[in-house]
């Protein structure tokens, strides 16, 4: 198996408990309104519309219908091609065998305690998660995912024995308005988190709070509920919705109020969950 | 012969103040006692300095003299004829089971009597700043003392001795030392650091296999808030000085009731323009350099440990607070990156692994050559002196404090931590590292941690670790100080603290040695 990864990161203090590698995956099944990554959600289809403006010369052609040649030699990092790619795409990912992400590990082995897999959405790669995280535990490191949570739960049981623990979105609590904001409707999440608590994955819930989807205290006191009556004590973090880095519509949101945030905190904690903090 | 970059006019190795200067040496005192930018306290210790220096120095050899009169050398201020240590680690602990004579102290009977008796001795401390230039391991100290009072009691006043503490000794030297073991002083410490952010150093002696994980992560939580504690190797500086060790000064190692006779450094940047290729320095220019340090490091410690009377006469010495054979000496250095890169042609420290490798290869011939040359009084070290990797002094200009990285050239943390990990083992005397982080760090402690646990690994012995947005409290090079203390001296005014004055001057002189890289994370 090989994984498409969009970007590898040597250190990170925000994908889980202690300094972590990350792994960015190519690819994810949604497409939120407010993506601060949009270039990451598609597999790039080799369209040629981003080669001609490559200031570096580094784009070509690759296989029939396979995703562009990218020569990172020539590549100016400019951006030009995620930015005119029509089809959320980054011709820049790249293909990594279970043992080269390994070997790319090992030395950062010493400072990190662990590997998060994020993205895109890892959970589309299970198949070479299954093959990845033994490896990565044979190190001595724990492996950690960050995830939507809507992938079916086989995927999830699949690498279940790996993996340490989940990082798991929970966007907007009502289904509709999930499937607004995402192009999903959010019951497979429900039962994935219930899946995820049982078996003692769950490390984190993240709740964004965005404006006219989850930023109200009836939307927390729901959400927070339902992960109280998984278990009180699961970690939950209210991340502050911020338009800088998105496009299309949520560009014009309005990020919210400090004061708004810690009300939510307080919602989250009178509604049962015992460990709640909110992002900066 | 004198240097004209660090001496007065009327100084003189040679001959000290002679008829012609005197005119020289009036306009200085005169100059010095209207100085509005220094507080009176400073003028007078400024003046006291000033009048050793009428004095010719000892007898070095005429190559000492050459080379401290154009920098190779440097003996950093210290009076020609040392008359007291430069640093003193008191033995606290014997002054709480003993009290003693010659301050009229019983044995402390609760955290009163202990705080009123640290806060006596510190007065008498007898260092080159006229201040403690050590706190004691203020945990195991007063932890036994604190259920004397009632909770709150015993809480107040700690709160208030290290509000005393900082503004007794506002110098930025003194420093205190807690850890590895966790206690209910070490955390209210730690604890009052987040808050008060008082401008005293402190030391948090880590051994992640003695110290409870809990503490450790309170220790890397006040360090993103503070600037402070700095994380310090307990396991490898056990291994070199005993488990009865101090962290002084900035970061500076001795024995608990020891203490430094002088610190003079070899500026390894001139050392280099001497030499005119990598294997000449290691083989020629090095032994030499360091022969001129030892000589005087040699000729100063015999003159502190006989003629001086210090040990004879000191009721420190006397009453057992300090002990003659727990002394010892540094032989310093600074200016490595400029070292490295001066006789690398093109390849840089930092950047290069050819550059790294010669870097390592300088520190270890420095030390090797140091162990070579017996030094009088420095039973401590088997009579030789010890490296130190020195922070730097604001009119160094051109050349980077210790062995670091110069700013602008850190490579990614990783690398750095790797590039100048393995040369702490031969920095026996103290060494230190700055890494600054991105407000999520805050958040995340356990990162941190990690992040300590790796440098260890590679031999790493003291790292300072500090939020890169900063609190109250900011670490220039080796000095910690008040924010709001240089912006005062900045704009002319006195201040307490002698950390500003020295952080003051390096903003104006040595600006690129500010702006570390900040670790995005
Ligand atoms: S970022 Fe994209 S467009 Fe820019 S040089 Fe690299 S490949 Fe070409
Ligand atoms: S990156 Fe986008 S625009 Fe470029 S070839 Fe791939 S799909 Fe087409």
């Amino acid at each position: 198996m090989r994984a498409l990864v969009s970007r590898l990161l040597t250190h990170s203090f925000v994908d889980g408990p202690g300094n972590r590698a990350v792994i960015f995956v190519q690819g994810c099944q949604i497409a939120c309104l407010y993506c601060h990554n949009p270039q990451t959600q598609q597999v790039c289809n080799g369209c040629g519309l981003c080669v001609a403006g490559c200031p570096g010369g580094a784009l070509a052609p690759g296989a029939p219908g396979g995703p562009l040649a990218w020569d990172p030699a020539q590549c100016l990092g400019c951006d030009q091609c995620i930015t005119v790619c029509p089809n959320s795409a980054d011709p820049r990912a790249l293909s990594y065998s279970p043992q080269d992400l390994l070997a790319w590990l090992r030395p950062l082995s010493r400072f990190v305690r662990g590997v998060t897999v994020s993205g895109g959405e890892p959970m589309l790669q299970a198949d070479f998660l299954a093959e990845f995280f033994p490896l990565v535990h044979g190190e001595g490191l724990s492996t950690m995912i960050e995830t939507n949570g809507l992938v079916e739960w086989a995927a999830y049981e699949r690498i279940l024995p790996w993996l340490d623990g989940a990082l798991v979105d929970l966007k907007v609590w009502e289904s509709d308005r999930h499937r607004t904001l995402t192009g999903m409707g959010n019951e497979r999440l429900l039962e994935n988190l219930r899946h995820l608590a049982a078996a003692g994955k769950l490390t984190e819930v993240r709740m964004p709070v965005i404006p006219g989807y989850s930023d109200t205290a009836e939307h927390v006191r729901a959400a927070a509920g339902f992960l109280a009556g998984l278990d009180p004590a699961i970690p939950v973090k209210l991340l502050r919705f911020r338009p800088h880095g998105t496009t299309g519509p949520a560009a014009g949101w309005t990020a919210p109020e400090e004061e708004l945030m810690a009300e939510l905190v307080d919602v989250a904690r009178g509604a049962g969950l015992t460990t709640v903090s909110r992002s900066r | 012969m004198r240097n004209p970059a660090t001496m007065a006019a009327y100084e003189d190795f040679r001959t000290g103040l002679t008829a012609d200067k005197v005119d020289d040496l009036r306009n200085w005192v005169s100059g010095v006692l209207r100085d509005t930018s220094l507080t009176p306290d400073q003028r007078r210790a400024t003046l006291a300095a000033g009048a050793t220096k009428v004095l010719p120095h000892l007898p070095y050899s005429d190559a000492a003299v050459e080379a401290l009169a154009d920098g190779t050398v440097c003996m950093l201020g210290e009076a020609p004829l040392p008359f007291w240590p430069r640093y003193t680690a008191p033995d606290y602990a014997r002054l709480l089971s003993h009290g003693s004579d010659y301050l009229r102290l019983k044995p402390a009977g609760d955290l009163h009597e202990a705080l009123a008796s640290l806060l006596s001795l510190y007065q008498y401390s007898a260092t080159v700043t006229l201040e403690p230039v050590w706190l004691g391991n203020l945990d195991t100290l007063l932890e036994p003392y604190f259920d004397s009072v009632p909770e709150a009691e015993a809480r107040r006043a700690i709160k208030s001795f290290w509000a005393v503490v900082s503004r007794l000794f506002p110098s930025s030297f003194v420093h205190a030392n807690i850890g590895p073991g966790e206690s209910r002083v070490g955390r209210l410490l730690l604890e009052l650091d987040q808050t008060t952010g008082e401008p005293i150093n402190t030391s948090f002696k880590y051994d992640p296999a003695v110290t409870p994980e809990a503490f450790a992560l309170e220790a890397a939580r006040c360090a993103m808030a503070s600037a402070k504690p700095y994380f310090h190797n307990h396991a490898l500086s056990t291994q070199d000085w005993g488990p009865d060790y101090a962290i002084a000064s900035c970061y500076n190692l001795m024995p608990v009731g020891g203490g430094i006779h002088t610190l003079v450094r070899l500026n390894l940047g001139k050392v280099a323009q001497r030499a005119s290729s990598p294997e000449q320095m290691l083989n020629e220019t090095i032994p030499a350099a360091v022969a001129w340090l030892c000589e005087v490091i040699a000729a100063r410690s015999a003159f502190l440990g006989g003629e001086s009377g210090f040990f004879t006469h000191s009721f420190l010495v006397k009453e057992g607070f300090l002990r003659p054979e727990a002394f010892t000496a540094y032989a310093g250095m600074f200016g490595l990156a400029e070292a490295v890169n001066t006789l690398m042609g093109g390849a840089r420290y930092g950047k290069d692994e050819q550059a790294n490798q010669f870097a390592e290869a300088i520190v270890a011939k420095v030390a090797a050559c140091v162990a070579e040359i017996p030094v009088p009084y420095c039973d401590a070290t088997g009579g030789r002196a010890t490296l130190h990797a020195q922070v730097g002094i604001d009119s160094d200009a051109a050349y980077t404090p210790a062995a670091r990285i110069p700013t602008g050239e850190e490579p990614d943390m990783y690398t750095h931590l790797a590039v100048v990990s393995p040369h702490d083992r031969w920095l026996t005397g103290g060494v230190s590292n700055i890494f600054e982080f991105e407000e999520t760090a805050a958040d995340n402690p356990r990162a941190v941690l990690d992040i300590v646990h790796g440098a260890f690994s590679l031999g790493n012995r003291n790292l300072a670790l500090g939020p890169s947005t900063g609190g109250e409290l900011i670490r220039v090079t080796g000095y910690l100080m008040r924010r709001s203390d240089l912006a005062q001296r900045q704009s002319g005014e006195a201040v307490r603290g002698d950390g500003a004055l020295f952080g003051s001057a390096f903003f104006v002189n040595q600006p690129q040695h500010l702006h570390r890289r900040v670790r995005t994370v």
